[in-house]
């Protein structure tokens, strides 16, 4: 087993647990969001060790973030007493927490048996492969822009990097990397999506202002 | 990706350094109960305390506010690494992506969301 | 390869806990107290000598570990343990992208002063501030007291507001030096701009060469510099920042219901997060680890004209980290002078700020900065 399948290992156990945690053993809103907030990270780790570093940087930011922000901003807002689930029993407790290790047992079982392809870790350059395809299908399938990374498909794109004669600095020839395959993979070829995207984000703005005014009111 | 285990061996001593912390504190600090220490406060003055009460519904507008914004934001950065690529182009393909959250920013103005 | 990582990191953790914090702490009470007129830290001494206060730090760090530390009534017992922690972890995570150096050959192994000399590595520095104050929230929430909640959501909003307004800061300064990465921003920076063309006129002989500015980040938009540096105090809420736990409003807001190792451990990473605030403003704007008008090859070829290549490397090498270090200390030294000199503002003030004043600047910064380079670097692809 090579360092990369157990550290996948460890992150996907503990990206799993956490979630298990979030829905069984979490008592209040703000615990099961600081529960989620751990699954979170963990998944962007995920993401780094396939070679999608951009992605997991960015799903640290967006939802690790963001969305962990406005969860507990509306957690402030509905009150959290009125969910706050009673206290149970340390006998309970135990087996709630023997409940997430199971659903920890069960995921790395499928994952290391079920029938797939297997995908490479870390881009191109390392042959390791953990068990079958999933770690990648679900990071595709959480992250569409995960279909992006800078694997095969974008590392021709370094060849476009900045000419020197762009930056007068000699030690240009060392600048590369994803976010740059990235940006120009976004700028130059998926330009329709972003416009429509900003026109979401407009959407949501405004109806958000207006549905918090109205209650105000 | 080997880049990152520089991150993986301190975010591990990080997380050593606080456990042992914490659990030193345990060790060697004293331990006295008094019912009013746990008060909120430390039990200054006999403060009434009824906190986990509602907010206003401004900070969730705040919220929402950052999570459009910041994933606007997410898009500028790998935009401008390679602005000097892309030139007037990628400059007038910016503005167009910015302008809507522009028209977002000034409706949420006029409606009195960035008041506080 | 291993070892020489391991070496690295227990390096970088060496200075930061032994060296910087300290020094740091030091700052904060010494510079203060010079700045307000007052004696500042003088009790603690050696055989009475004191120093000029510098033991205090490690006063206040055995002081906090060994007090006790209580958990107020009704307060969440796992949340309100769990947040000093996720309070510090991650700024101390945050010092792993900061380089120290630039990159350096000796015959065939490429050595860089940066722990990860990470791809995006900025939006690093950016996601684990959220995280960071995520830390802050929760503290404030699980106290279960009034004020340690006002300061909570007062925070929470703190946070994400100095976030998007650091976001969007520094994106003229990524377009300039055409990355993400802090190494490259480095080596980027490098370089002198000369100043020969405008004044070509003159008959300046020899000292042409020496008649330009070092390519750093404050020369080439200072604008930028002003920005970042304030938002970033702001995001780390530190004074004339700190509303959420102005103390003499509500009393010390989020951590008000902390004593004992958990203050202590707030306290340390908002020191930490001031170092690495340091370490980013100047690797992004003075020059990372740059010596002015002595680029690295220039002092290379000058040294191993007497010791070989090899050695002037180190030598190189050297310069450059106690270069970077210098450097960083004066950003501390300047950010205290900062808090030290601006009042406090109210929150509603700073939540004004940030998002009338700041935001909309840095956007036209980012527009204005493009708008140059394009029209400078000329053609598109």
């Amino acid at each position: 087993m090579s360092a990369e399948v157990l550290l996948f290992d460890v992150l996907a156990a503990l990206a799993v647990f956490s979630a298990a945690a979030m829905v069984i053993v979490a008592r209040t809103a703000v615990a099961a969001a600081t529960a989620l907030l751990a699954c979170l990270t963990a998944v962007s780790g995920i993401l780094v060790l396939i070679g999608g570093e951009l992605v997991g940087v960015v799903h640290l930011i967006v939802h690790g973030g963001a969305v962990t922000v406005l969860l507990l901003m509306i957690v402030l807002l509905v009150g959290a007493e009125g969910g706050r689930r009673p206290a149970s029993r340390v006998r309970d407790t135990a087996f709630k927490l023997l409940g997430c290790g199971a659903a920890v047992g069960i995921a790395l079982v499928v994952v290391h048996t079920a029938p797939g392809t297997g995908v490479p870790v870390s881009g191109v350059e390392s042959g390791a492969t953990i068990g079958p395809g999933a770690a990648s299908a679900a990071a595709t399938a959480l992250h569409p822009a995960a279909a992006l990374h800078p694997a095969a498909a974008l590392h021709p794109a370094a060849a476009l990097h900045p000419a020197a004669a762009l930056h007068p600095a000699a030690a240009l020839d060392t600048i590369s990397g994803g976010h740059r395959a990235m940006g120009l993979a976004l700028f130059r070829s998926h330009l329709l999506p972003l416009q429509v995207l900003s026109l979401l984000l407009l959407s949501a703005v405004v109806g958000s202002v207006a549905l918090a005014g109205r209650r105000a009111d | 990706m080997a880049e990152y285990v520089g991150v993986l061996l301190i975010l591990a001593l990080a997380v050593a350094l606080t456990g042992a912390m914490l659990a030193l504190n345990l060790r060697i600090a004293p331990r006295r109960d008094l019912a009013a220490k746990r008060d909120p406060y430390a039990g200054a003055g006999g403060v009434r305390s009824a906190p986990r009460r509602r907010f206003a519904v401004r900070f969730y507008v705040v919220a929402i506010l950052f999570l459009v914004f910041d994933v606007a934001v997410v898009f500028l950065h790998p935009w401008s690494a390679v602005l000097r690529e892309l030139g007037s182009p990628g400059l007038v393909a910016m503005a167009l992506f910015i302008a809507p959250l522009g028209v977002a920013y000034v409706y949420a103005w006029g409606k009195g969301a960035l008041r506080w | 390869m291993t070892l020489l990582l391991l070496a690295k990191t227990l390096t970088v953790l060496g200075v930061l806990l032994v060296g910087l914090v300290p020094l740091t702490a030091w700052l904060e009470r010494r510079q203060s107290a010079l700045m307000q007129d007052r004696v500042g830290p003088a009790r603690v001494n050696v055989a009475t000598a004191t120093l000029g206060g510098l033991l205090q730090p490690l006063a206040d760090a055995i002081a906090r570990l060994a007090k006790e530390s209580v958990r107020p009534r009704g307060a969440d017992r796992v949340l309100h343990a769990l947040a000093p922690a996720l309070a510090l972890v991650p700024v101390i995570v945050m010092v792993a992208v900061i380089p120290f150096g630039a990159r350096y050959t000796i015959g065939s192994t490429t050595l860089s002063l940066v722990l990860a000399d990470a791809d995006a590595g900025v939006l690093w520095f950016f996601a684990l501030s959220t995280l960071s104050g995520l830390g802050f929230v929760l503290a404030g929430w699980s106290s279960n007291s009034d004020y340690a909640l006002l300061g909570a959501v007062r925070a929470g909003a703190q946070t994400v507001s100095c976030q998007i307004a650091m976001a969007l800061s520094l994106v003229p300064m990524f377009a300039i030096y055409g990355t993400l990465r802090l190494s490259d921003m480095g080596l980027v920076q490098d370089r002198s701009i000369g100043l020969g063309g405008l004044l070509s006129n003159l008959d300046l002989g020899v000292a042409a060469e020496w008649l330009s500015l070092p390519a750093w980040g404050i020369v080439q938009n200072p604008v930028c510099f002003a920005t970042f540096l304030l938002c970033a105090m702001a995001a780390s809420r530190q004074p004339p920042f700190d509303s959420s736990s102005a103390g003499s409003e509500i009393a010390g807001g989020h951590t008000v219901e902390y004593s004992g190792v958990g203050l202590g451990l707030f306290q340390l990473a908002g020191v930490v997060q001031l170092v690495v605030i340091a370490g980013i403003v100047t690797a992004v704007f003075l020059g990372g680890s740059a010596i002015p008008w002595l680029s690295q090859d220039r002092i290379i070829s000058a040294v191993s004209g007497f010791y070989g290549e090899g050695f002037a490397t180190l030598i190189c090498m050297g310069a450059h980290a106690i270069a970077f270090l210098l450097k960083l200390v004066s950003v501390i030294v300047l950010q205290v002078v900062l808090r030290g000199s601006m009042p406090r503002l109210r929150d509603d003030q700073l939540m004004d700020w940030l998002w009338k004043g700041m935001m909309p600047l840095a956007l036209l910064n980012i527009f204005a900065t493009g708008f140059v380079l394009v029209a400078v670097g000329g053609g598109g692809g």
